[in-house]
């Protein structure tokens, strides 16, 4: 390739490409040769790359938003229909702007590790890591690059060729959620380099200043990865066919096991950060786990060996990013191994007691990776099965929760036991488990119809082996007790240590953070059940006739019709053909022939032919017609030749251009038209809820946004595909119970971890403490 | 260091239970000739090797064998488009599929074949389907019947099945 053929978005990659590879050297020259020579350039170098990738995504943004179809990733996901902030979620909307947000934010990251902490012999060694990361992934992005032109795809293809519209987005990704979704998910990704690479520098060298770097990243990756799952889930919940809010596809399933090891990490790296013997080979493996499954939930996603409805198809980068799984696995393993022998020979001075906090500690841990396993299991043995065998296999959809049911129940147990532990009480604390416990298995015994781990009206569940019958036979209820125990747990915990933490702002934030964290987790939990075991559906078919009055429903349910309407959504109508702007411009060369599109209006018909013009996004002209079937505000397209000064003797009037068009056609609907159902929902005669439901036609297919009217207890779910034929108007209603819980769980868990990030950076003496220690001063002055 | 020695011992003996268990319960959907959903044997359409070819050629796709067979049968062919992912699909396969009337006039009046559409877009593409599921009737000689597109439930399945029968006797009366 000659250089100055390159796309200036690789050009870049390049340069960042050198920087990086730069760094590594200068960084690697002073660690084991002493060299400071052009270690001095190394934050100069590592500005530069991280300067360089963001400018790079900045770039491919910009060629989406002025929809710059010669490069063939913006062909591929744009299109003119596209509302602008959709042109600019596009950017990530395939796998190669991904990768290149991903090397952006590994850029970023080795920035942030350089700049702001003083350069140890920790700091050097994490960016090493950290580029080296980097490295793999500015690599790639180039195999398979976002900048590539369509010249460079495609030989066959004219130079000059620029193609007027693109590809554009799947209808399903037309949607307000696609502008956060992607970028939150891949921010978290992005961020847990830098846990991953301090741990593996302290595995090598057992530099405790690792917790520093790991302690914010970790969080901070923690708080994406669980919004990015939670707003993919609110977005499947709002599209039909994806399952709700979560269905256990394996896409979906792979971005919850790394957040589930990342959340046994949290929980080993609390305790290793009290005593850096606790979880001192634990800790720093749990983060190495998490960097290892999500490079392997972006396999998940991008390899096409694991099926999926969230699927991206098989992508040329798929090898490398198996190579770097399978590299990062064995890194840590061979890592585990090395640390497992060393510690071996430290001899622990640890109580031999059973029940202590640190036991609870690593049982919850053991807990959390065993659910972390189920999960990878349950997506992965599917996939080795078809890999090595050639067959499908179906694992049944019931197979994660049927195994993740006991082992959630055993960590509310431990959570309630552990979250008020207290040494002195032992004895009392662990006889309160125990009884706890034995409503458990009581309550699993209870016969609830319909509320069973596995539903028994349905056919598949006869089909499932005795096995997995049992557990399916245990009641739901078994959740509820340890909930209320872990509940109740959290809050005499709260109550009992807050008169210690209420003076500093510090510690309040702390651990009411980590307070409100597990108690929200609980309120997921609620969410989650009753949502999934309770959901009522009714169907409807309401007349257009029928609008403004209450259609009765079973159970007391019923729905009106308020209003309906349907359109074309005139703000994204793509004209074809020559843009009449064009036309008038250079009106000589196109007099032969030229086939333009547009809005009419302003009809005349006289002398056998229609007079009227014709307007697009550009502006408008006269054009003449003798097709006389065309309707004032009709979006056509004209074709035909061009008459300069012509002085019409029906219409008495002079055009100096005008379009005589021989062919008229319908504007075939590349536009995108909608129709939209007002709706009321009533129980009893009263009314419960009130809303629009949408059915959009686009480009790449049709979408149905559903009225959601939400209520703190339940959700009114109206479902409305399109009008049957008949003037009848489809409707589904659902009645979702208890789901906002799940929803108000997710925002108290994020403000939970924000809280504790905030209670780490504020200065340990809050304001309180210090008007506190003046007043002190001051009596003592006295 | 004791209590932590037990717990890893239990749970690893736990983990390759659960590991055995899992591969011991779990079904197969399809291999290289068939597939097997709801309980009734396809032709899986991209399959390959199969014994009797109905005089189709050695090395015949199962959808071509299908063809041969449905051909020296007498018997009008259902094609199913379903993918592994497809909730709908699984509604179709342990609720629709599983009824005795669906069930036997399947198995004894038509030729069966199942495309994936993860593995076959080639006939999805032909013919014109996108979206899993998707139940579309035709002849041994490629001749639409008619198509029933998404989730059914059996009772309608079952008059689609009847209909889809006495059109295709019609015909040949």
């Amino acid at each position: 390739m000659v250089l100055t053929d390159m796309p200036l978005g690789d050009t870049i990659l390049y340069f960042s490409l050198l920087t990086s590879v730069l760094a590594i050297i200068a960084l690697a020259l002073k660690e084991y040769k002493g060299n400071d020579n052009i270690f001095k350039a190394v934050p100069t170098l590592t500005r530069l790359t991280a300067v360089a990738l963001v400018f790079d995504i900045l770039l491919l943004a910009y060629y989406f938003v002025t929809s710059n179809y010669t490069i063939n990733y913006v062909w591929q996901y744009n299109s003119n229909d596209l509302a602008m902030i959709y042109k600019l979620a596009a950017t990530l909307a395939g796998q190669q702007g991904t990768y290149l947000f991903w090397a952006m934010m590994i850029g970023l990251s080795a920035w942030w590790t350089g700049e702001f902490h003083k350069s140890d012999r920790m700091v050097r060694l994490t960016q090493i890591i950290t580029l080296v990361v980097g490295v793999y992934f500015i690599i790639i992005t180039l195999v398979d690059s976002p900048f590539a032109t369509i010249y460079q795809l495609y030989p066959d293809i004219a130079n000059n060729f620029i193609p007027p519209d693109g590809n554009g987005l799947n209808a399903l990704l037309i949607n307000p959620w696609m502008i956060s979704h992607p970028i939150i998910i891949f921010i978290a990704y992005g961020a847990m380099v830098t846990p991953f690479a301090a741990a593996v520098v302290f595995l090598l060298t057992g530099d405790k200043g690792w917790m520093k770097l790991a302690l914010p990243t970790s969080r901070f990756t923690w708080l994406f990865l669980t919004l990015g799952i939670a707003v993919g889930g609110i977005w499947a919940y709002l599209v039909l066919g994806w399952g709700g809010f979560w269905s256990w596809d394996p896409v979906e399933t792979s971005s919850l096991v790394p957040w589930l090891m990342l959340t046994a990490f949290m929980h080993a790296f609390s305790q290793h950060r009290k005593n850096p013997k606790n979880f001192e080979l634990g800790a720093p493996i749990l983060a190495c786990i998490s960097f290892v499954l999500i490079l392997f939930a972006a396999l998940v996603t991008r390899s096409g060996i694991f099926s999926s409805i969230h699927a991206f198809g098989e992508s040329p980068s798929s090898n490398l990013l198996f190579y770097g799984v399978f590299a990062s696995a064995l890194l840590t393993l061979a890592l585990g191994v090395k640390g497992y022998y060393k510690k071996e020979e430290v001899v622990s001075a640890e109580p031999e007691t059973f029940i202590n906090r640190n036991n609870i500690f690593y049982a919850t841990v053991i807990l959390l990776s065993v659910l972390t396993f189920i999960s990878f299991w349950g997506i992965t043995f599917p996939a080795i099965a078809q890999f090595l065998q050639g067959v499908k296999v179906s694992i049944g959809l019931q197979f994660f929760n049927i195994w993740s049911f006991p082992v959630v129940i055993l960590l509310l147990l431990a959570l309630g036991l552990c979250i008020s532990y207290k040494e002195s009480e032992k004895d009392m604390l662990l006889k309160q488990m125990l009884i706890v416990a034995g409503i458990t298995v009581i309550a699993g015994l209870l016969r609830t119809s319909a509320f069973y781990v596995l539903d028994h009206n349905s056919p598949f569940y006869v089909s499932q082996p005795p096995l997995y019958r049992l557990i399916g036979s245990i009641s739901t209820w078994a959740l509820f007790p340890s909930m209320i125990y872990a509940t109740y747990s959290i809050i005499s915990a709260f109550v009992g240590e807050y008169p210690k933490i209420k003076n500093s702002a510090k510690m309040l934030l702390h651990r009411g953070g980590v307070y409100i964290i597990h108690i929200s987790i609980i309120l997921v939990l609620v969410g989650a059940v009753f949502s999934a075991n309770f959901t009522q559906s009714y169907e409807a078919n309401i007349p257009l006739s029928q609008e403004g009055k209450v259609v009765p429903l079973q159970n007391g349910y019923g729905m009106k019709l308020v209003d309906f309407e349907s359109g074309d959504d005139a703000t994204s109508v793509n004209f074809v053909g020559t843009k009449i702007q064009d036309i008038l411009n250079n009106p000589t060369s196109y007099a032969e022939s030229v086939k333009t599109s547009g809005k009419v209006s302003n009809i005349d018909t006289k002398g056998g032919f229609m007079y009227m013009q014709l307007t697009d996004d550009t502006t408008t002209m006269w054009i003449a017609s003798n097709i006389l079937d065309i309707t004032e505000g009709e979006l056509i397209t004209a074709g035909g030749t061009l008459m300069f000064d012509f002085s019409s003797p029906s219409t008495g009037v002079t055009y100096p251009v005008i379009l005589f068009a021989g062919e008229v056609a319908p504007l075939e609907s590349s536009t995108s038209s909608f129709q939209k159902v007002y709706l009321e929902v009533y129980k009893d005669n009263k009314k419960i809820g009130s809303g629009a439901a949408t059915y959009a036609q686009y480009k790449n297919g049709d979408t149905s946004h559903p009225m959601v009217s939400r209520s703190l207890l339940q959700d009114e779910y109206v479902i409305f595909q399109g009008m049957s034929g008949y003037a009848v108007v489809p409707l589904t209603l659902k009645i979702v119970p208890m789901v906002n819980e799940l929803w108000i769980g997710v925002i108290l868990f994020s403000l939970g971890i924000v809280m504790v990030m905030l209670g780490a950076v504020i200065s340990p003496k809050s304001p309180k403490m210090k008007v506190k220690n003046k007043m002190k001063k001051k009596r003592s002055d006295k | 260091m004791k209590p932590k020695k037990i717990i890893n011992i239990v749970v690893l003996v736990a983990i390759i239970a659960f590991m055995y268990g899992s591969v011991n319960s779990s079904s197969i959907l399809s291999d290289s000739k068939n597939a097997y959903l709801g309980g009734i044997e396809f032709y899986n359409s991209g399959g390959t090797g199969y014994d009797n070819t109905f005089g189709a050629a050695a090395d015949a796709s199962g959808y071509e064998v299908a063809l041969a067979r449905a051909k020296a049968e007498d018997k009008p062919i259902m094609v199913y488009f379903w993918a592994i992912w497809c909730q709908y699909c699984e509604k179709f396969e342990t609720g629709t599929m599983p009824d005795p009337r669906v069930k036997s006039m399947m198995e004894n009046d038509f030729i069966l074949i199942s495309v994936d559409l993860d593995e076959d877009r080639d006939v999805a593409q032909r013919w014109g389907v996108s979206y899993p599921p998707n139940e579309l009737f035709i002849t041994s000689n490629e001749q639409e019947i008619r198509r029933t597109p998404g989730y059914v439930d059996a009772d309608s399945f079952t008059s689609t099945l009847q209909s889809v029968k006495s059109q295709y006797k019609g015909a040949k009366n």
